[in-house]
C-alpha cells in the first residue's frame, strides 16, 4: 500500500516535471519565433545612405558604417540571448537612432535622454528597440513636414522607466507581407513571456501624439 | 536635342541626392522637381508636361504604387525602392523599371535607356497620339485634332500643311514623322507630298484621288499600295 502511494507519487511528479519542461521548451521556440524578425529594409534604406554619402565622400561614412555594423551583429548575434546587459542594449537604441537621423529630413526633432545608473543590469534585447521602430515608422516617416520623437529612459535601482512620444503621422501602409518588423502585438507577448508580473505598459493615443509608457523590473 | 523633364519623389534627402546626382550627369535628363511626398508631385503635374517620375514606394502620406493609381494620364514610372516585393505590382501597373536601392549609376542607365526607347516610340516631340486624337504643335498652340477630322496632310517644304474640316495647320514635322505618327488602319500615304485620310477618299481617277473637295496625284510608287488596300476592302 505504501509503495504504491509513493509509486504513484512519483509518477506524479515526473509528470509534472515533463509538463513544466514541455512548457519551457515552447516557451523557447516561442520567443525564438518571436525574435526572428526585424525589418530587412532598414539596412538596405541604411547602405543606400551609406551609397549616398560614398558617392559625395562624406567625412560622415566610417563612423555610419561602424554604427550600422554594430546595429547588424546585435541583430543578428547578441540578440539571441534572453537577457543582454543593458548598457550593450542602451549603444544599440542609440546607433539605431542615429542612423534613422541620418535618413531623415531636417524637420525631425529628436531628444535622447538617458539617466541613471545603467551598467550592472540586464533586460532582453529587441524590446526597446522595437518601440523606436514604431516611432520613426509612423512619425518621421508619417510626414514630410515637422516631426518629433522623444526619448526618456531612466533607470532607477532595478527599475527601468521608458517613454516614448512621437508626432501622429499618416502612414500609407504598404502590404509588406512577413516583414512588417516586429510590431507592437510582438513584443506584448514577449514582455508577457520574459517579463511576467514585472512590466507595465501604457500606450497612449493623443490628439497630435503616440505617447508609449514601459516599466520594468530588471 | 530635346530633354526629357522628370521628377524625383522620395522622401529621404540622401537617397534624393543620389537620383540628383545620376540624372545631372545624363544629357537627356532635365530634373523640373524633388518632392518629399507623392501630393508635392501631383501639383507639379497638373501644371507641367513631366515625362518621366523616379518614384519611391515607401513614402509619408500615400504610397508610391497608390499614388500611381490615381492617375489618369501617369508620366512613365520608374520605381526606386528597398522593397523587392512590389516588382510584380509595379511592373503591373506598367512602369518602366524597378530599381533596388542601392543601385549603380551602370543600372540607372539601363533603366533610362529604356524610357528614352519608350518616350522615341511612337509619341515624340510635337505628336502625341492617343486612341482617336493627336495633338499637333502649331503656332505655339498644342491643338488636339481629331483623327476623323483630317482630310489630307501635304507636304511643303519643312512643315507639313494638315487640312480638316475645320482648319489648316502648318506644323513643323517631317513626312516620315508624321506617317509613323498616324494608324495605317486610317491613313495612306499615296505621294512623296501626301497622305491621304482613307475615309474621305470619294474616288479614284486615273493618277488622281479625290479626297473631299480635292483632287490628289498618286506616284507612281504608292499606286499599287493604294489600289491593293482598295481591293481589299472590295
Amino acid at each position: 500500500m505504501l509503495l504504491k502511494l509513493s509509486k504513484s507519487w512519483f509518477l506524479v511528479s515526473w509528470l509534472q516535471k515533463e509538463l513544466l519542461e514541455k512548457e519551457k521548451q515552447k516557451t523557447v521556440v516561442e520567443l525564438k519565433a518571436l525574435k526572428a524578425q526585424i525589418n530587412p529594409h532598414f539596412f538596405f534604406n541604411t547602405l543606400n545612405s551609406i551609397y549616398s554619402m560614398a558617392l559625395d565622400k562624406d567625412d560622415r561614412l566610417p563612423g555610419t558604417v561602424l554604427q550600422l555594423s554594430d546595429l547588424m551583429r546585435y541583430f543578428l548575434y547578441v540578440s539571441r540571448d534572453n537577457f543582454i546587459p543593458l548598457e550593450k542594449d542602451l549603444t544599440v537604441v542609440k546607433e539605431y537612432i542615429a542612423l534613422q537621423k541620418l535618413r531623415s529630413n531636417a524637420q525631425l526633432d529628436i531628444e535622447t535622454k538617458i539617466s541613471g545608473e545603467i551598467s550592472d543590469q540586464q533586460i532582453a534585447p529587441l524590446l526597446l528597440i522595437t518601440f523606436l521602430e514604431n516611432a520613426f515608422k509612423h512619425g518621421a516617416k508619417g510626414s514630410s513636414g515637422n516631426t518629433f520623437i522623444k526619448l526618456d529612459i531612466k533607470v532607477e535601482k532595478n527599475k527601468l522607466n521608458f517613454t516614448l512620444e512621437n508626432n501622429k503621422g499618416i502612414i500609407d501602409e504598404v502590404n509588406t507581407g512577413d516583414h512588417n518588423g516586429l510590431g507592437l502585438e510582438n513584443v506584448k507577448r514577449q514582455l508577457e513571456l520574459l517579463y511576467p508580473g514585472k512590466h507595465l505598459l501604457n500606450i497612449k493615443v493623443e490628439q497630435d501624439r503616440f505617447v508609449v509608457a514601459l516599466q520594468l523590473s530588471l | 536635342m530635346s530633354r526629357y523633364k522628370c521628377i524625383i519623389i522620395e522622401d529621404e534627402p540622401l537617397a534624393q541626392n543620389i537620383l540628383k546626382k545620376y540624372i545631372s550627369d545624363h544629357p537627356s535628363l532635365e530634373l523640373v522637381a524633388i518632392c518629399a511626398d507623392a501630393l508635392e508631385a501631383q501639383a507639379i503635374l497638373t501644371q507641367q508636361n513631366i515625362q518621366l517620375l523616379f518614384l519611391d514606394i515607401n513614402l509619408p502620406k500615400l504610397s508610391g504604387i497608390n499614388f500611381i493609381k490615381t492617375l489618369i494620364h501617369p508620366p512613365l514610372v520608374i520605381f526606386t525602392t528597398a522593397y523587392p516585393e512590389f516588382a510584380v505590382e509595379g511592373f503591373e501597373l506598367n512602369a518602366v523599371d524597378y530599381l533596388l536601392k542601392p543601385f549603380s549609376f551602370e543600372r540607372f542607365l539601363k533603366a533610362v535607356n529604356k524610357v528614352i526607347e519608350k518616350l522615341n516610340t511612337p509619341v515624340q516631340n510635337n505628336i502625341a497620339f492617343s486612341n482617336s486624337f493627336i495633338f499637333l504643335k502649331a503656332d505655339k498652340k498644342n491643338h488636339k485634332i481629331d483623327l476623323e477630322s483630317i482630310h489630307y496632310i501635304e507636304a511643303i517644304g519643312d512643315y507639313m500643311k494638315v487640312v480638316t474640316d475645320t482648319v489648316q495647320l502648318i506644323v513643323n514635322e517631317t513626312m516620315k514623322k508624321m506617317q509613323e505618327e498616324l494608324p495605317v488602319s486610317l491613313f495612306i500615304r499615296v505621294h512623296k507630298s501626301f497622305i491621304i485620310s482613307r475615309s474621305k477618299i470619294r474616288f479614284i481617277e486615273g493618277n488622281y484621288v479625290q479626297v473631299a473637295d480635292k483632287s490628289i496625284p498618286i506616284g507612281a510608287t504608292y499606286r499599287n499600295e493604294l489600289l491593293l488596300s482598295i481591293e481589299k476592302k472590295n
